[in-house]
C-alpha cells in the first residue's frame, strides 16, 4: 500500500514536472553571430588585377591573390543580375572590376558599400565587351567570353568584412567628360550632374517587361547623349522616367565602344528641375482631348497616295492586332468607331511596347503621314522615300500617348465577297465559313521552324462561305508564330484584320485582293461540323515530307520492292502530296499502292484528283476501283481502271493537272475502293516521280 | 477470490447425475479495474436461458439441459468471450471468476496515436487526414482492423476523405465549417474521458443527424457518463511524440446528484520520430453535472488542448535517396537546439452547456449550447528579395546541376546538401542584420499563417419510443461561425520592422494594404492578408426506426441551409474586390437516408443502405483566393451532390463472426482548390485573359469544379474464436477509387481573376487517398491471467500519387503558338541534346501515367498485461508496429511546375534526376508505445 502510494505520488510529480518543463518555447534569442572577418590576407589591389589583363585579353590568375574592394552595385531592383561591382575605395577610386556571380540577391549578402575581400586564384579576368570582368570562361559559339562563377564558388570566393557598410562618394563627372574618357571610369559609381531624358524617351517606362534590356537617352544641355541601360527585370521597368533635369547616380559600364551608365533603383535618379529648355513637355494621354477619327485621315488622303497631317488632330484609337503572333512585322492595326488603319511603327515586339491588343491609345497626328502603300493599304505613319513609311521610335514618342486603359474589341461582322474598300483595316470576323478543300490540313504557312528553313515563306488560303459563292483570302506570314498550324477541316468563324493587296496593280481593289490577316491562331475558331462536306477529302496535308505516308483509312502497300509511297512537300506553294518515283530504290520492280478508305458509293458521285510528274521516264501511274477489295490483299481484289486524265510527258514538270470528274454512279449502292498503283523499276530507269494530291469524292 | 483457468473445463471429467439439469454460476470482472461488472448478458447458444450479472458481477443460470455447449459472456464495450462447457445433470457448474476485456481500453490509446501522425504529416496542401478509420474503432472486425492496422498505412474508409463523418459531443457536431473536418487534435489528450461514445458507421441510422457517407461518433463527454475511477498513466514511444502523461478523476453520480470529472494530459517529444519534429501539447477537461430531479439533468463540459508541433516535409526520392527516410527540411539549427520553421499551433477551449430533460421512460429531449474558440496557426518563412531559405529548393540540389550537365556542381550540391541540407537560421539572422535597404526592413522573416474561429453552436435532439418497434428522434442544429484569417509577424529574426509590401506587385501596388502604406510592421502584428468570413449552417433532421423480428428498417431525412459571406478587411491594390463585404451565398443542403436489415435468420443477416445527399461546399472553396478577394467561381457554388449505397452480408456464430459489404459511392461536384507556381504554360488565346500578359510563368490559384469521384468496393472481416484464448481474424478490403468525369479548370493570378482554362481529362485517374487494397492477418492470444499478446500481418498495395489536374488539360500538350499537339522540337531552348518528340497519345499517356505506389507490408506487435495490488490496478501495454523496419511512401503528389509538354518531358525523360519529381511521405520505420497505467 504503501509502495503504491509511492508510486502514485512520483507519477503526478513526473506529470507535473513535465507539463512544466517539456514545453517548447514559443521565443527564440537570436544568434549570438560573432562576426568573423575572412580569414584571407589581401596582397593585392584590384589595379594589380587589372593589370594581369592589360590589353584586356582573357588571363587566367595563377597566383595566390587576394584583394579588397568596396560594392557600388545593388540587384535589389533586379537591374543588375548576378553582377557585383566593386570599387578600390569608397571615395576618388582608381579602379574598379564587375564580378560575376550565379547567385540570385546578391546585395543581401553584399550591400552598397560593404567591403569585400575576394580571392581570385583560378578565376580569369579580362575584358568582356569593354568592360573588366572577373569570373570563370564559357564559349559563346563566338569566342570566349568571361561568365559567372557558380554561386558555390562564390561563397569560396568571395567574403563580406565585418566592417558596416560605408558611405561611397560617387565620382563627378560631366556627362561630355564621361563620354570624352569613359574608360577612367567604367566600374565605378559616377555622378552626372545636368542631364535629362532625351525628349524622344520622355513618358516612356524605364525598360520593356519581357525584354532583357533597353537603352534610353540621356542628354546634357548641348544634346550629347549617353546611354542607360535597363533591364527589363528591374523591378520600376514599367515606372515611366522623369521628364525634368537634375543628376544621376550610376554604375558606369560599356557595351563594346558605346558607353553606358546603369542606376541601382529610381532612387539614384534626380531628376526635379526644369529641363535644359525651361519646357515641361506633355506627356499624360489624359491632357488630350481627341477631336478628330480614322474616317477624318482617310477623307484627307482622299484619291492622293500620299498626304501630310497639317491639323492640330488628335485621335483616339484602340489596338486591334498587335505583332505578338509575328503575323505582323512592325505594324499594328488600330480604330475608332469610324473605322480602322494601319499604323506603321519601326519597331519590333511592339506588343511589348505598349501596343497590345485592346490598349487605348491617343495620338497626335498632326506632322504625320498618311498614305497607301504598296498594296494599295492606307497607313498611318512617316515619310520614308516619298512613299508612306514607318514612325521611328525617335519621333513616336512625340505623337502617340498610351491611356491606362485596355479594352476589349469586338469584331464586325464580314461575309467573304462582300468586302468593302472602307472596311480595310478594320477587325471583322466572318461566320458560318470554311476553309476551302484544297486547303484543309495544310499548314498557314512556311515557318522558318520548318527543318531549320532559312526562308519563310507567306501562304494564301481560301475561305469560303457556307451559304452562297463568296470567297476571301487568309493571308499568313511565314514568320508568325502560327505559320505550322494546320487548316481546320471543320466549320465555324474566322476573325481578322481586313486587308487587302493590289495583285494586279490596277489601283483599285477587286473582291479577290481583299484578305484577312490574323492575329493569333484562336482567331480560328473551327469547331462545328464542316457545312457540304465531300464524302472524301484528301489534301495529304498531314503527312511528312520523305515518310512513309500512314493516313486513317489509305493503305499503303509495297506489292514489289520494298518503296511506298511517301510524303512530299513542295514549300513554294506551301503543299503537301503523296509521292511515289522508284529512282535509285535499288530494286528490280517497284509496285506501290495507294488505296483510299471505302467509300460508300451514292448515284450522282463524282471523283476528282490532281496528278504531277517529273523526271519523266515513263506513264507509271494507273488508276482503279474496286468493290471486293477486302483492306489488305491487293491481289485477290479485282481492280478496274478507271478513266482519269493523268499527267504524261507531254505536261509540264511539276504541274498540277487536273484527273477531270469522273462519275462513279455506276457503283452506286456499292463500297469501293480507289487504288493509285505506281509501277516502275530501278534496274531498268523506269524511275519517274508521279505525285497525286487533292483527292475528293462528293456529290 | 479463487480463480478458475477455463482451458481446463475442457478437461473435466464428468458424470452422469439423476437430475435432468444442470446450473451454470459465475461471476465477470473487469480485466483492467477488477471491479464486477454489472449487467451482462450471460446465456448459452441456441438456447433461450440467458441471465444478467448483479451489481456484484454475479450471474447463474438454472435449468441448463447437460451436455456440451457454448456459454456467450457479453456486455457493449467488451470483448465477446465465448467459453465451452460441459454441464452435468444435477450439478452446478461454477465457473469462478471470467475476466471480461474492455474493447476500447488499449484500443482506444492506439486510435488516437494513429491519429496524431496524420496530423504531424498533413500539410495545408494535401488531402492526408485520413483519420475516418478512428471513428469506426471496435465496430466488428474490418472496422478495427481498419483503425489499428490500416491507419498506419493512410488507409483511408472506403477511400473517403474525414469530412463525409461527423463527431459530436455531447450531440453538438464539432466539424468545422472550414473544411467540414473533424479536427481531431483539438480534442487530443483526452482519451481517459473519451470513451463513453456511439458510433454509427457508414450509412447506417444515427441518433443526432442524418449524417453522410462515413457516419459519425458521438462523444459522451458529461461528467456522468465517465466511468468512476482515478487514473494516471505513462506512455513512451517513438512516434510523433515521446511521452504522454495523463491523470483523470471521475467521481461518478454520488448521493446529491452531482458528478464531476477532470483530466489533465500532456503529450510532449522534444524530438519525434522524424527530425526536427517536436510536440508540445497539453490537455485539460472539466465537467460537472447537477441531476435536479428525475427529470432534469444539467452539465457543463469544459476542454482547452493547446497544442503545438514541428511539421515535416514531403520529399522528393532524390532528397530521400541522401538523407533518409526521416529527413525534414523544415528545421535548422539555432544556438545548437533544431528549430523547426513550420509549427502548427492549435488552440480550441469548448465549452458545452447540456441540458436532459426525461419526460419519461420513452421520451426525452437533450440541448445543448457550445461556444468553441478555435486558433490555429501553421508558421513558415517569409522572405522578400531574397534567396529562399528551403534547403530542398530545386537550385540547390544535384538535380539541378545533372541536368545543366555540370558534374562538378553536382557533386559540390551533393557535398553541402548532406553535410547540413537544413535550414540556416544564423544565415537569416545574418541577412538582416546586413541588410541596409529599406531602412533594415526584414528580408527574412517567420511569421504564421492564422485563423480564429469563434463559433456559436445550438443543438437539441428529442427522441421518443413509441413502442419496442418503433422509435423517433428529431431535432435541429444551427452552428454561427465567425473566422478571421490573416498573417501575423511571429518573428522579425532580428530586424527591427518589415515593410508590409509584396516583392511581386508593380510600383504603386506594392502595399498589401493600401489603406496603410507603407506601413511598418512588428513582432505580433497582422499584415498581409486579413479576412473574415461570417457562416451559419442550420440543420433539421427527423428519423424513424422499425424493428420486427426478421426486419429493422430506418429512414432519415435532413435539411437547411448554408450561407457563407467575405468581408475583406485588407485593401489589397492588385484585386479589385479585396476590400469589404462580399454577397451573401446561400445553399440548401438535404439528406435522405434509408437503411434495412434482413434477418435470414439469427445468424445470417443481410444489411443494406442508401443515402442522397446535397451538401453545401466548404467554406474554403467558396472564395478562391480568400486572403486577398471576394472573387468566386459560379460553377464552384453549388452544392455537392452525395449517392450512396451498400449492402452487407452478415454472419455471426459462437466462434466466428463475418461481414462481407459491397459499397458504391458517388460525389458530384465537388471543387478542389490548388496554389503552385506552373512554368512553361500559356495562357495566349485563353478568353478572358488580358492579352498584355506575357510570359509564361505564373504563380496560379487552381480551381476545379463540378469534379466527380466514384467509389466502389469491397470490404471483408472476419474473426474466429479457435478457443476461449485464442482468436484470430482477418480483413481485406478491395477498392476502386477514380474520378469519373472530366472536370472543369479555372485559373487565377494576381493579374487576372480565375478564368475558365478548359476540362482537365481525369477521368479513370485513380485519387490519392491511400491503400486501396489492403489485407490484415492476425493472432491474439488473451491469457486468463491478465495478459494478452497479439501479431498481425498487414499488406498494402494500389495506393497512388495524387495527379496535378493542369497537366491533363489541353493547355498542357498544345503548343500556344499554334493551337496544336506540340511537335518534334530539335535544341529545345537551345540545349543541344534536348530533342522533344512530337506529341503523341502513346507518350501523352506514358508522361503522365499515374504513379502506383509500391505495395509494402507491416506486422505489428501488440502485447499488455494487469495487475492487482490491493486497491490498485497496474496495466502495461505494449505496441511494437512495423516490426522489420520496412519504410516505403505511403503518398505523394505530382508537383505541377513543369505544366508543358516540353517541360516536363525534359524534366521526366532527359533529365538524369527530375528536378521537380513527384515528393512523397514515408511510412515510420519500426516504431513502439509502451504504456503503463494506475488506477485506483
Amino acid at each position: 500500500m504503501k509502495t503504491m502510494k509511492y508510486l502514485t505520488k512520483i507519477l503526478i510529480l513526473l506529470g507535473v514536472v513535465s507539463l512544466v518543463s517539456c514545453s517548447q518555447k514559443d521565443k527564440w534569442d537570436e544568434p549570438d553571430i560573432p562576426c568573423q572577418n575572412p580569414s584571407v590576407s589581401v596582397n593585392a589591389t584590384i589595379s594589380d588585377i587589372l593589370a594581369l589583363s592589360p590589353s584586356g585579353d582573357i588571363t587566367q590568375i595563377d597566383d595566390d591573390l587576394n584583394f579588397e574592394g568596396y560594392v557600388i552595385s545593388s540587384d535589389e531592383a533586379g537591374n543588375f543580375y548576378t553582377t557585383l561591382v566593386l570599387q578600390d575605395a569608397p571615395q576618388n577610386p582608381t579602379a574598379g572590376i564587375s564580378i560575376a556571380v550565379d547567385k540570385r540577391n546578391l546585395y543581401v549578402d553584399f550591400p552598397v558599400g560593404k567591403k569585400v575581400v575576394v580571392k581570385a586564384k583560378g578565376l580569369f579576368v579580362g575584358k568582356d565587351n569593354g568592360v573588366y570582368k572577373l569570373g570563370f570562361t564559357y564559349d559563346s559559339g563566338r569566342g570566349t567570353h568571361i561568365g559567372r562563377m557558380s554561386a558555390s564558388e562564390g561563397e569560396k570566393r568571395l567574403f563580406a568584412t565585418c566592417d558596416a557598410p560605408v558611405k561611397i562618394t560617387p565620382v563627378e563627372v560631366s556627362l561630355q567628360d564621361f563620354r570624352n574618357n569613359s574608360d577612367a571610369y567604367i566600374n565605378k559609381l559616377i555622378k552626372i550632374n545636368d542631364v535629362q531624358f532625351r525628349k524622344g524617351d520622355l513618358c516612356s517606362t524605364y525598360a520593356l517587361e519581357g525584354l532583357s534590356g533597353v537603352n534610353k537617352y540621356l542628354e546634357d544641355c548641348n544634346g550629347v547623349s549617353l546611354v542607360m541601360r535597363n533591364s527589363g527585370y528591374a523591378d520600376f521597368a514599367r515606372q515611366k522616367v522623369p521628364s525634368g533635369k537634375g543628376y544621376v547616380i550610376a554604375v558606369a559600364g560599356k557595351y563594346r565602344s558605346t558607353p553606358q551608365i546603369y542606376i541601382r533603383d529610381t532612387n539614384d535618379v534626380h531628376f526635379d528641375g526644369p529641363r535644359c529648355d525651361g519646357s515641361n513637355p506633355e506627356c499624360d494621354a489624359a491632357s488630350l482631348t481627341p477631336n478628330a477619327t480614322i474616317a477624318d485621315l482617310k477623307t484627307a488622303l482622299g484619291n492622293n497616295d500620299l498626304v501630310q497631317i497639317t491639323d492640330d488632330w488628335i485621335i483616339e484609337a484602340v489596338v486591334t492586332a498587335s505583332d505578338k503572333s509575328g503575323n505582323l512585322y512592325k505594324s499594328v492595326y488600330i480604330r475608332d468607331q469610324s473605322g480602322g488603319i494601319r499604323l506603321g511603327l519601326n519597331m519590333r515586339d511592339l506588343y511589348l511596347r505598349g501596343y497590345h491588343r485592346g490598349a487605348k491609345l491617343r495620338i497626335k497626328v498632326k506632322d504625320l503621314y498618311v498614305g497607301k502603300t504598296s498594296g494599295g493599304e492606307i497607313q498611318l505613319g512617316d515619310l520614308y522615300n516619298g512613299h508612306i513609311g514607318r514612325i521611328t521610335d525617335e519621333i513616336d514618342q512625340d505623337h502617340i500617348f498610351f491611356t491606362d486603359e485596355t479594352v476589349d474589341v469586338e469584331p464586325v461582322a464580314l461575309t467573304p465577297g462582300a468586302a468593302t474598300y472602307d472596311m480595310v483595316g478594320q477587325l471583322v470576323r466572318l461566320s458560318d465559313v470554311k476553309f476551302s478543300d484544297y486547303d484543309v490540313n495544310e499548314y498557314f504557312a512556311y515557318s522558318d521552324s520548318q527543318s531549320n528553313n532559312p526562308n519563310p515563306r507567306s501562304a494564301n488560303r481560301v475561305i469560303r462561305a457556307c451559304s452562297g459563292q463568296g470567297e476571301i483570302i487568309v493571308r499568313t506570314s511565314g514568320y508568325s508564330d502560327f505559320a505550322d498550324a494546320h487548316v481546320r477541316y471543320g466549320t465555324g468563324t474566322i476573325t481578322g484584320i481586313l486587308s487587302c493587296y493590289d495583285a494586279n496593280h490596277d489601283g483599285a481593289i477587286g473582291q479577290d485582293e481583299y484578305q484577312i490577316i490574323l492575329r493569333d491562331i484562336y482567331d480560328v475558331d473551327m469547331t462545328q461540323m464542316r457545312c457540304d462536306p465531300p464524302v472524301l477529302l484528301e489534301t495529304f496535308g498531314l503527312t511528312q515530307k520523305n515518310m512513309e505516308i500512314d493516313l486513317r483509312g489509305w493503305y499503303n502497300y509495297a506489292e514489289a520492292g520494298t518503296r511506298k509511297w511517301q510524303g512530299g512537300f513542295y514549300s513554294g506553294s506551301v503543299n503537301h502530296y503523296a509521292q511515289m518515283s522508284a529512282y535509285r530504290s535499288g530494286e528490280a520492280q517497284n509496285i506501290a499502292w495507294l488505296v483510299s478508305p471505302g467509300i460508300a458509293v451514292s448515284n450522282g458521285m463524282t471523283l476528282s484528283f490532281q496528278t504531277a510528274k517529273a523526271y519523266w521516264t515513263h506513264d507509271a501511274l494507273k488508276v482503279y476501283i474496286s468493290t471486293d477489295f477486302n483492306g489488305f490483299d491487293v491481289r485477290s481484289a479485282t481492280w478496274t481502271e478507271l478513266p482519269a486524265r493523268i499527267a504524261t510527258d507531254s505536261d509540264p514538270n511539276h504541274a498540277w493537272i487536273d484527273s477531270g470528274d469522273i462519275d462513279l454512279s455506276a457503283y452506286s449502292g456499292q463500297v469501293v475502293y480507289i487504288a493509285f498503283r505506281y509501277k516502275g523499276s530501278d534496274d531498268y530507269h523506269r524511275t519517274g516521280t508521279y505525285r497525286i494530291d487533292n483527292v475528293v469524292i462528293k456529290h | 477470490m479463487k480463480k478458475v483457468l477455463l482451458t481446463l473445463i475442457y478437461v473435466l471429467p464428468f458424470t452422469l447425475w439423476a437430475q435432468d439439469t444442470g446450473a451454470v454460476k459465475g461471476s465477470v470482472e473487469d480485466a483492467d479495474t477488477g471491479n464486477p461488472v454489472e449487467g451482462v448478458k450471460v446465456y448459452i447458444n441456441n438456447l433461450s436461458i440467458s441471465a444478467t450479472t448483479d451489481a456484484q458481477g454475479i450471474f447463474e443460470l438454472k435449468d441448463v439441459p447437460p451436455g456440451n455447449m457454448n456459454l456467450v459472456v457479453e456486455k457493449d464495450g467488451y470483448e465477446r468471450q465465448v467459453f465451452p462447457i460441459v454441464v452435468k445433470p444435477g450439478e452446478t457448474l461454477d465457473l469462478g471468476t471470467l475476466i471480461l476485456w474492455n474493447a476500447e481500453t488499449q484500443n482506444a490509446d492506439l486510435g488516437v496515436i494513429n491519429l496524431s501522425e496524420q496530423e504531424i504529416m498533413s500539410d495545408d496542401n494535401d488531402n492526408l487526414e485520413n483519420v475516418s478509420g478512428i471513428l469506426q474503432s471496435g465496430m466488428d472486425a474490418f472496422s478495427r482492423a481498419a483503425s489499428y492496422q490500416f491507419s498506419n498505412a493512410r488507409f483511408s474508409m472506403r477511400g473517403l476523405d474525414s469530412k463525409y463523418s461527423t463527431v459530436w459531443i455531447n450531440g453538438v457536431p464539432m466539424n468545422r465549417l472550414y473544411d467540414g473536418r473533424p479536427q481531431w487534435s483539438s480534442w487530443g489528450g483526452l482519451n481517459d474521458v473519451m470513451r463513453a461514445r456511439e458510433i454509427y458507421p457508414n450509412l447506417s441510422a444515427s441518433d443526432y443527424d442524418a449524417s453522410g457517407l462515413l457516419g459519425g461518433v458521438n462523444y459522451n463527454m458529461k461528467a456522468s457518463d465517465i466511468r468512476k475511477t482515478k487514473k494516471i498513466s505513462l506512455a513512451l514511444t517513438n512516434r510523433s511524440y515521446r511521452e504522454r502523461i495523463m491523470a483523470s478523476y471521475a467521481s461518478g453520480m454520488n448521493k446529491n446528484g452531482w458528478a464531476y470529472a477532470l483530466l489533465v494530459s500532456g503529450r510532449f517529444a522534444h524530438e519525434g520520430y522524424l527530425e526536427g519534429t517536436f510536440y508540445d501539447a497539453k490537455s485539460i477537461f472539466g465537467a460537472v453535472e447537477k441531476k435536479i430531479n428525475d427529470r432534469h439533468d444539467l452539465n457543463l463540459t469544459f476542454f482547452i488542448t493547446p497544442n503545438k508541433r514541428g511539421k515535416s516535409s514531403p520529399n522528393t526520392m532524390e532528397v530521400y535517396d541522401m538523407k533518409g527516410a526521416r529527413y525534414n527540411a523544415y528545421w535548422g539549427m539555432q544556438n545548437n537546439e533544431k528549430r523547426n520553421a513550420r509549427v502548427k499551433k492549435l488552440n480550441a477551449p469548448t465549452l458545452i452547456l447540456t441540458h436532459n430533460w426525461t419526460f419519461n421512460e420513452n421520451t426525452s429531449l437533450q440541448t445543448s449550447l457550445a461556444y468553441r474558440w478555435q486558433k490555429t496557426a501553421n508558421s513558415r518563412i517569409g522572405y522578400y528579395n531574397a534567396n529562399n531559405p528551403d534547403p530542398t529548393y530545386y537550385r540547390y540540389l544535384p538535380s539541378y546541376w545533372l541536368a545543366k550537365n555540370n558534374l562538378p556542381e553536382a557533386a559540390n550540391a551533393y557535398l553541402q546538401f548532406m553535410q547540413y541540407g537544413q535550414i540556416d537560421w544564423n544565415y537569416l539572422y545574418q541577412a538582416n542584420k546586413n541588410n541596409t535597404a529599406d531602412e533594415g526592413s526584414a528580408r527574412y522573416y517567420l511569421y504564421d499563417d492564422a485563423i480564429s474561429d469563434e463559433n456559436y453552436y445550438f443543438s437539441s435532439i428529442f427522441s421518443k419510443r413509441f413502442s419496442d418497434a418503433l422509435n423517433f428522434t428529431g431535432g435541429i442544429h444551427v452552428i454561427s461561425s465567425a473566422s478571421e484569417g490573416f498573417a501575423k509577424m511571429n518573428d522579425l529574426l532580428g530586424a527591427p520592422f518589415f515593410y508590409d509590401k509584396n516583392p511581386y506587385a508593380d510600383p504603386g501596388f506594392e502595399d498589401n494594404d493600401s489603406n496603410y502604406p507603407n506601413r511598418k510592421v512588428k513582432e505580433g502584428e497582422k499584415f498581409g492578408y486579413n479576412f473574415l468570413i461570417n457562416g451559419l449552417k442550420a440543420r433539421a433532421f427527423v428519423q424513424a426506426q422499425y424493428y420486427s423480428k426478421s426486419l429493422d428498417l430506418f429512414a432519415a431525412l435532413s435539411g437547411g441551409i448554408t450561407q457563407y459571406q467575405r468581408e475583406g478587411l485588407f485593401d489589397n491594390p492588385l484585386f479589385e474586390d479585396s476590400y469589404g463585404k462580399s454577397p451573401f451565398y446561400h445553399f440548401n443542403e438535404y439528406t435522405l437516408k434509408l437503411g434495412a436489415t434482413f434477418k435470414l435468420t439469427g445468424r445470417h443477416l443481410l444489411d443494406a443502405h442508401f443515402i442522397s445527399q446535397n451538401r453545401a461546399p466548404d467554406m474554403k472553396n467558396i472564395f478562391y483566393n480568400s486572403r486577398v478577394s471576394n472573387d468566386v467561381v459560379e460553377n464552384a457554388l453549388v452544392p455537392e451532390e452525395i449517392r450512396g449505397f451498400d449492402l452487407s452480408y452478415i454472419y455471426r456464430s459462437p466462434y466466428v463472426k463475418s461481414r462481407l459489404t459491397f459499397y458504391v459511392n458517388q460525389v458530384s461536384n465537388t471543387v478542389d482548390i490548388q496554389r503552385f507556381f506552373a512554368e512553361g504554360i500559356s495562357l495566349n488565346g485563353v478568353q478572358g485573359i488580358p492579352s498584355n500578359i506575357n510570359g509564361n510563368a505564373f504563380f496560379l490559384t487552381q480551381v476545379m469544379t463540378g469534379v466527380s469521384k466514384f467509389y466502389q468496393g469491397l470490404e471483408y472481416g472476419m474473426e474466429i474464436q479457435l478457443s476461449p484464448t485464442w482468436k484470430a481474424n482477418l480483413a481485406y478490403a478491395y477498392g476502386k477509387h477514380i474520378y469519373n468525369n472530366n472536370p472543369d479548370v479555372y485559373v487565377a493570378s494576381d493579374l487576372f481573376n480565375a478564368t475558365y482554362l478548359g476540362k482537365t481529362y481525369m477521368v479513370g485517374y485513380r485519387l490519392a487517398n491511400g491503400p486501396q487494397q489492403a489485407a490484415s492477418i492476425g493472432l491474439e492470444y488473451r491469457s486468463p491471467h491478465y495478459w494478452f499478446a497479439g501479431a498481425n500481418l498487414n499488406w498494402f498495395n494500389n495506393s497512388y500519387v495524387s495527379v496535378s489536374p493542369l497537366l491533363r488539360t489541353e493547355r498542357f500538350y498544345l503548343d500556344p503558338a499554334t493551337n496544336e499537339p506540340y511537335g518534334e522540337i530539335q535544341d529545345y531552348k537551345n540545349h543541344d541534346d534536348w530533342d522533344i518528340p512530337a506529341v503523341t497519345e502513346d507518350i501523352l499517356s506514358d508522361l503522365l501515367k499515374q504513379e502506383k505506389l509500391d505495395s509494402f507490408v507491416h506486422i505489428n506487435l501488440i502485447g499488455g498485461k494487469s495487475w492487482k495490488v490491493k486497491d490498485y490496478y497496474i496495466g502495461l501495454f505494449v505496441l511494437v508496429n512495423n516490426l522489420f523496419d520496412n519504410v516505403s511512401p505511403t503518398g505523394g503528389f505530382e508537383q505541377s511546375r513543369k505544366a508543358s509538354y516540353p517541360e516536363l518531358y525534359v524534366d521526366r525523360k532527359i533529365n538524369p534526376v527530375p528536378v521537380f519529381g513527384n515528393k512523397y511521405w514515408m511510412s515510420y520505420g519500426r516504431n513502439y508505445f509502451v504504456m503503463l497505467s494506475l488506477r485506483f
